[in-house]
């Protein structure tokens, strides 16, 4: 994503294509430096992407204009789909388990939405589902089957299941005056991966 | 007509016009027990100085911020705002028919661990919930013993972890709030000398609308808590009671708790604004076999740790609390299921927990006492409660915004206290005189004296204004599979019935007034007290098999020393009924012992209106 994008998101009011586009925008900032330099002021989401288009604190994970026809909703997704095994089958041998179920799983980003547009009043409405995916999927690992036969002619079959790191946004916002809208934050921690540093995530609409 | 399509365009025009905004904010702080500990349950702080006073920790990095979600909102709309992980796991397992002795994984689900927002405009339901860890793989000993020689092996199933709060907040809020005060949900995975910590999750709100936050109607911050000390302070709490001095009986708590004297054993904190009756669990969904414990083919879960649930009535101090918590990690009860091989067994949890449900009234900034009761010798405690087996329940009430009026109705909560004593068998007679005349002051007071010659034993009291309980859940084989010709040194069980080993209270008496003079109250309703006398002994593996032996497929029956009185208002009984102040006998109870030594108790009730 390039500063440009950005600084056109900022001045999009004026430039807008169509009667209900609108902007979406992910941003991610370290905690550390959320703490440090911007937790003390109220957050602005104009200033948030002033910053991120400045490389000062926060950074675009996704940006996207969604262009749709006023009150028609729209669904944009960034990635790929994945296919996992989520059950399995045994032809008579325990020992030999098979897929039997296979599921199917966007990874990356989804964003619903359905815009509306009031003219005379300078102001949107936007009805936002937005599900993005934080981190590559990691396993869950186990052997299968269960026996307690005494010698078990075969070795058990691994079996994995996967996990999704992920963040959610759903509501209903409206923007005033066409000005950038905060629509919420996240605080990604877990007391556990003490390695890991803590990620806030917000997530904006520019109308 | 074209006046209606007039009518119809302005309608049309406020009903499209952009709604109004406000941001909800949820926040979980973990700061340390003591503190927390002293900011609820000790002074006048407002919800607003809480909150201060948890920053504030944050700046000195005395706290931790474990989830921080914010979500702008319209009125009315619904927002979601979630950060985790979708785990999968199986749902379903299969046994291969001509391999009967395998199990494998059929079906797959997604659950979710981590921090949830959920607000709702239409019923004004928030719903909060944090994951602090990870869940835990476990793993269950598998044993098929239909066979010659059987082999064990285990299956995995994962544990969750979740602090969860359901509850109804009108927003836009005038300032922040406390909506819930957890202890952690893995508190029993940390070691004990850990230092302890609380989970308060703070929620405010931001609007330009000030007049309607300035709005907000009063709520109440609930504060229910247990506290473990020794036996021998029950007199001296009691007397403070019966002296007006809740609030006394709180202050010194915490100063024993601060010296280490007492322990803090249940917790929890509510917000509660009329009837918006939270709901709040946190503790681990421990999964566990519920069919063929053996060779599961079904799973099911308990929740390890603290349910709170508080009903309120204005402002006006009336609560009603019901909590119930675990009191340690439950220890696996081990089944041996086959002679000479001991590694093969199967697996029962057994928690120990203390539960009570009080209806009281509790002064604004004040405290109320819920319960007084010993937990029994033979229930399991942590060590640092193993010489303070007596439990302390107490409420506290802080008013948050201006009060409301009282209720019209009048507050009629009782108060009440049982006693239970071993004597000699040739007592027991004139305990069961079922005659109108029957003196039972006469009868306690001469039991006391027994008692003091140590002709009789007090074996249990209890002091309530409700229900409480203290009990270890004990598993035993109910039934099996049969006996088996080919492997007579080894059996199936394929159910266990759980049974509580403890003591128990509880009561739902209404005062009538049937009689003429005002000054004599009487109660109708229903009481029952239960309490064992000594842990069950399970049958051991030698005896189910020669129980099989004879019987062909039933298991041992299990033997547990229980005493139980119920009391029901019965007129045809020509017995008084329970009059207020007074002891009323219950009547006597028998049980023989492991050793055949038949011994009889006797237990007797007071029941008081609260003052």
């Amino acid at each position: 994503m390039n500063r440009w994008w950005l600084l056109i998101s900022l001045m999009l009011p004026a430039a807008q294509a169509r009667a209900a586009d609108v902007w979406v925008t992910l941003l991610r900032c370290p905690e550390e430096h959320w703490q440090q330099k911007l937790a003390e002021t109220k957050p602005d989401a104009a200033k948030l992407l002033a910053l991120a288009a400045a490389h000062e604190g926060p950074e675009v994970a996704v940006q996207v204009r969604l262009e749709t026809e006023n009150a028609k909703p729209v669904r944009w997704t960034e990635g790929k789909e994945m296919e996992f095994t989520a059950g399995w089958i045994s032809d008579g041998d325990p020992f030999a388990l098979k897929p039997r179920a296979k599921e199917k799983r966007w990874m990356g980003t989804v964003i619903e939405a359905t815009v509306e547009r009031f003219e005379d009043e300078e102001a949107v409405e936007v009805a936002l589902n937005l599900r993005h995916d934080t981190a590559a999927p990691t396993w869950t690992e186990f052997t299968y089957p269960v026996s307690t036969v005494v010698d078990p002619p075969k070795q058990k079959t691994p079996l994995k299941l996967p996990q999704f790191r992920r963040i959610e946004w759903q509501g209903k916002i409206s923007s005033k005056h066409l000005k950038p809208v905060l629509a919420g934050s996240l605080l990604v921690a877990s007391p556990e991966d003490k390695a890991d540093k803590s990620t806030r995530w917000f997530v904006i609409v520019t109308p | 007509m074209r006046h209606f399509i007039l009518f119809l365009c302005l309608v049309g025009g406020i009903a499209m016009a952009a709604k109004p905004t406000c941001r909800l904010q949820q926040t979980i702080i973990r700061a340390p027990e003591g503190e927390v500990l002293e900011l609820m349950a000790r002074g006048t702080h407002s919800d607003a100085e809480v909150s201060a006073q948890l920053h504030q920790w944050l700046r000195e990095g005395r706290a931790g911020m474990l989830s921080d979600l914010s979500a702008l909102r319209m009125f009315p709309d619904k927002v979601v705002a979630r950060e985790g992980t979708d785990f999968m796991w199986w749902t379903e397992e299969d046994q291969v028919l001509d391999a009967p002795t395998a199990l494998y994984p059929m079906n797959s689900a997604s659950f979710f661990v981590g921090s949830v927002m959920e607000y709702d405009s239409d019923n004004h339901a928030w719903k909060g919930s944090f994951s602090p860890r990870k869940p835990l793989l476990v793993y269950w000993p598998a044993v098929w013993t239909r066979q010659a020689a059987p082999k064990l092996d285990s299956v995995a199933q994962l544990d969750r972890f979740e602090q969860s709060i359901s509850n109804k907040v009108m927003v836009p809020l005038s300032g922040p709030e406390v909506l819930a005060v957890f202890r952690p949900a893995d508190r029993f995975e940390q070691p004990a000398d850990a230092p302890r910590w609380l989970d308060v999750m703070e929620i405010a709100t931001e609007t330009e609308d000030h007049d309607l936050a300035a709005a907000q109607p009063s709520h109440q911050r609930v504060v229910a808590m247990g506290f473990a000390v020794p036996d021998e302070w029950t007199d001296e709490l009691l007397a403070m009671h019966h002296e007006g001095g809740d609030d006394r009986i709180l202050n010194r708590l915490l100063d024993e708790v601060k010296a280490q004297r007492a322990v803090l054993a249940m917790f929890g904190v509510q917000r509660v604004q009329g009837d918006s009756n939270p709901r709040m669990r946190s503790g681990r969904e421990h999964a566990f076999p519920a069919e063929m414990p053996t060779f599961p083919s079904a799973w099911s879960a308990i929740l390890v740790g603290d349910e709170l649930n508080v009903s309120g009535a204005g402002s006006s101090g009336l609560i009603e609390v019901s909590m119930r918590s675990d009191l340690l990690q439950p220890p696996n009860a081990t089944f041996p299921l086959a002679l000479h091989r001991p590694e093969l067994v199967m697996f029962w949890p057994e928690p120990a927990t203390a539960a009570f449900r009080a209806w009281l009234k509790v002064p604004d900034h004040g405290a109320g006492l819920a319960g007084i009761m010993r937990v029994p010798d033979y229930v399991p405690l942590p060590r640092e409660m193993s010489d303070r087996r007596t439990m302390v329940f107490i409420v506290r009430n802080d008013l948050q915004g201006k009060p409301s009026p009282p209720p019209q109705w009048k507050f009629e909560g009782l108060e009440y206290e049982t006693l239970v004593y071993e004597i000699d068998a040739a007592d027991a007679a004139k305990y069961q005189d079922k005659s109108p005349f029957r003196d039972d002051g006469a009868l306690l007071a001469e039991l006391q004296k027994t008692t003091g010659e140590g002709k009789a034993r007090l074996l249990s009291r209890i002091w309530s204004v409700g229900d409480v309980h203290a009990s270890q859940e004990r598993g035993y084989v109910a039934e099996t599979d049969g006996r088996d010709e080919a492997y007579p040194q080894q059996y199936r069980p394929t159910a266990i019935m759980q049974v509580f080993v403890g003591t128990d209270f509880n009561a739902s008496l209404v005062p009538v007034a049937e009689h003429s003079n005002d000054k004599v109250q009487q109660f109708s309703g229903e009481l029952t007290l239960v309490h064992h006398l000594a842990q069950p002994r399970i049958a051991t593996l030698e005896q189910q098999l020669a129980s099989l032996r004879e019987t062909a497929e039933t298991p041992c029956r299990q033997r547990f020393h229980e005493l139980k009185w119920t009391w029901k208002k019965d007129p045809a009984t020509g017995r008084p009924a329970i009059t207020a102040g007074k002891p009323y006998c219950l009547g006597v109870q028998r049980d023989t012992d492991e050793d055949g030594v038949s011994k009889c108790h006797v237990a007797f009730v007071w029941v008081r209106p609260v003052k």
